[in-house]
């Protein structure tokens, strides 16, 4: 049966159980120095996916802290070996070292980019699940590079200016290959539109300092979420987002409030607000038959692109 | 026990109206499909552990992928189905002890977690740091540590030779029985100040030679920086500002602003508070010194009433937020010391020959 109207998500989490979560893994994070992180960040995200509600079922998060140790274990190998020119040139004081040394640095990451989004998403997506049907992530590992390196060449050569296309192009191939089961996303945004949302916001922020932030964050927001849709059978389904500029100052100007006033313990309450506050607002358009789902995609538990994601503070979804 | 479900198989989105039965070792699913009966037997060990359970839905999955799972919103089946399989271990307990409480678990967390802070902060981290100074820094490292500090700052001042070798002389006569290898500078300033770094090494400006006038106020500043040197008080304050500046980076690491402010001044307020206690446990050994040579301790309370000349008594609000104790109160310590003890002192008329050339004469500085 398909949905006749919008369905909105739901997110079910509380400050307290977050906190709770948080403060066990600080302690036993410490306590091994460091080594429990993939199974601390395991517990987090599973708990985020499963106070996450779509049509009265929680979303599950299958990443297991073992899969992540892994991908841990590699990245810090990784981030080592890219630094090591850096820091031997620092350690001899060697300016043509440390050049060499950032060169190194950062090609690597941009050669490691495209690498790193493929492996994340693959894991991430597959490691995902509603009503026991998997997503997926089918993107090209050497698409994307191409696109990625060709798209960052011409943002440089455009100082920066093609930035929102590069943007743009990289959302469409990357969502345009998420499937969730037998559905299909897409995402239909260009690159003029947003080009000219962070124009406008960028002016208008700096115009009413720094007032304006909070709708061209409402702005961005709304934009990449009512471009995303979803293709069942012949219908597309569209994802839309009611969540205004004033909605966001109120939840953002509070949250740095609990944060400063608790010296940061606030922050899991923070989290949950901000959460419900975005999934609340964002609805899947009529048209959804969530009986006829099928399971499509293969399993894949390789996180060393997540855990590399993680490492470089990146956060693509 | 029977509890509803809802079942899904892995393969389609669709669910089953289901009804869950648990019995030992095996969880039994029941669904009809028209009028056939299905019937899924789940081995209870190879349902997929959970580290939380969050209330509302509980969701179990099964097996390998594609997974099976059931989604059941009785709130009685969380309870039944952990003492039914406690072999299975399907919750952490570390997590479920702790986020079970809810919100009142939330607040006592948060209670501990700053009593565990401010306990930290405020006792352990000091304690620790002094016991670091104390027996796991060598000799040579607080040596090393007062000859950097000397050569950056002492040594490129207007050092008055003839002065500090005869302090050194008179210094050796006193018979302080130092453990460090004592060396006594005296820097031509006004300030009226003296002050002793780690290791052994001993700064005294003239400004304060110039208020002395008998040789036991010179035996009383003396014991009183050779108290800081023996009890490593600089190694120590050192320590402590490290270890609470470490822990403070640590914990504000990315909060910042506001509460990195507010402490950063708790910090000055702590180092403030302990600095009075050194001064105090100068004072007190350093009158211990002159008594044990017989010297006349009464250069103690000379020696503070010229530094409170110097320093013209504060006001009383700030009596917690000074570098150095209030000098009066330093004063009434000493007193009150020495008025239960009997006093023996002798003159010195060999000490008092050696400093002569330091002291300023009464008669002159009377003109």
């Amino acid at each position: 049966m398909e949905t006749n109207t919008p369905s909105k998500l739901q997110f079910h989490g509380t400050g307290a159980a977050l906190f709770g979560i948080q403060f066990v893994n600080i302690l036993l994070t410490m306590v091994t120095l460091g080594l429990y992180y993939p199974w601390a960040k395991a517990a987090t995200l599973r708990y985020m996916y499963q106070e996450t509600d779509f049509l009265g079922t929680r979303f599950a998060f299958h990443g297991t802290g073992r899969e992540m140790f892994l991908g841990f274990i590699k990245t810090v190998g990784i981030i080592i070996a890219l630094y090591s020119l850096y820091f031997v040139g620092i350690y001899l004081n060697n300016i043509s070292l440390i050049i060499a040394g950032t060169v190194l640095l950062l090609g690597g990451l941009l050669l490691l980019l495209p690498m790193i989004i493929h492996g994340g998403m693959r894991y991430r997506m597959s490691r995902t699940s509603w009503r026991s049907i998997h997503f997926g992530y089918r993107g090209n590992l050497k698409t994307l590079m191409f696109l990625f390196w060709k798209n960052v060449m011409l943002t440089i050569v455009t100082i920066g200016i093609y930035g929102s296309w590069m943007e743009t192009n990289l959302r469409q191939y990357i969502i345009g290959n998420v499937r969730f089961g037998n559905v299909k996303f897409s995402y239909e945004g260009n690159g003029m539109q947003l080009f000219i949302i962070h124009l406008k916001g960028i002016f208008l922020s700096i115009l009413t300092l720094g007032i304006y932030s909070f709708w061209y964050t409402k702005e961005l927001f709304n934009y990449y979420i009512d471009n995303i849709q979803m293709e069942q059978e012949d219908r597309i389904i569209k994802l839309e987002s009611s969540a205004t500029g004033g909605g966001f100052f109120g939840i953002m100007i509070t949250n740095i409030f609990i944060i400063i006033f608790t010296l940061g313990l606030g922050a899991p309450w923070a989290t949950v607000r901000m959460m419900n506050y975005i999934l609340s607002n964002t609805e899947v358009g009529e048209g959804f038959n969530p009986e006829i789902l099928l399971q499509s995609e293969e399993n894949y538990t390789n996180a060393l692109g997540e855990d590399m994601m993680d490492a470089l503070d990146l956060d693509l979804v | 026990m029977e509890f509803e479900a809802t079942y899904y198989d892995g393969k389609s989105s669709k669910g089953q109206k289901a009804y869950v039965r648990l019995i030992s070792k095996e969880l039994l699913i029941f669904y009809h499909i028209g009028e056939e009966v299905f019937t899924i037997h789940w081995d209870a060990d190879q349902i997929k552990k959970n580290e939380i359970n969050s209330g509302g839905v509980i969701t179990l999955m099964y097996g390998q992928f594609p997974h099976q799972s059931i989604e059941v919103k009785d709130p009685n089946f969380f309870k039944a189905y952990t003492s039914q399989y406690k072999s299975t271990n399907f919750i952490a307990k570390s997590y479920h002890f702790v986020i079970s409480k809810g919100n009142t678990g939330a607040i006592v967390l948060v209670l501990f977690l700053i009593a565990f802070l401010v306990s930290l902060y405020f006792v352990i981290l000091p304690n620790m740091a002094e016991q670091v100074a104390n027996h796991l820094l060598s000799k040579s490292f607080e040596e090393e540590l007062g000859e950097r500090f000397y050569d950056g700052f002492v040594s490129k001042d207007d050092i008055d030779s003839n002065k500090t070798l005869a302090v050194n002389q008179y210094f050796r006569k006193l018979n302080y029985r130092p453990s460090y290898n004592i060396k006594i500078t005296v820097v031509r300033k006004d300030e009226v100040n003296a002050f002793a770094l780690p290791g052994g090494r001993m700064v005294i400006f003239s400004g304060i030679l110039e208020k002395l006038s008998t040789h036991e106020e010179l035996a009383a500043l003396i014991g009183h920086e050779l108290t800081h040197i023996e009890m490593k008080h600089s190694t120590k304050s050192l320590c402590r500002s490290l270890s609470s500046y470490m822990l403070i980076s640590v914990i504000m690491g990315d909060v910042g602003g506001v509460s990195a402010l507010l402490i950063e001044n708790a910090n000055m307020l702590q180092n403030l508070g302990y600095s009075r206690t050194l001064e105090q446990q100068a004072d007190e050994n350093g009158l211990r010194l002159m008594l044990e040579n017989s010297i006349d301790p009464k250069g103690m309370l000379l020696l503070l009433e010229n530094l409170k000349d110097d320093h013209p008594e504060e006001n009383n609000y700030f009596k917690y937020l000074q570098t150095h104790p209030m000098t009066q109160n330093r004063i009434d310590n000493v007193k009150r010391i020495l008025k239960n003890k009997k006093l023996k002192t002798l003159r010195n008329a060999e000490l008092e020959a050696l400093a002569k050339p330091l002291l300023v004469s009464k008669i002159e500085t009377d003109f």
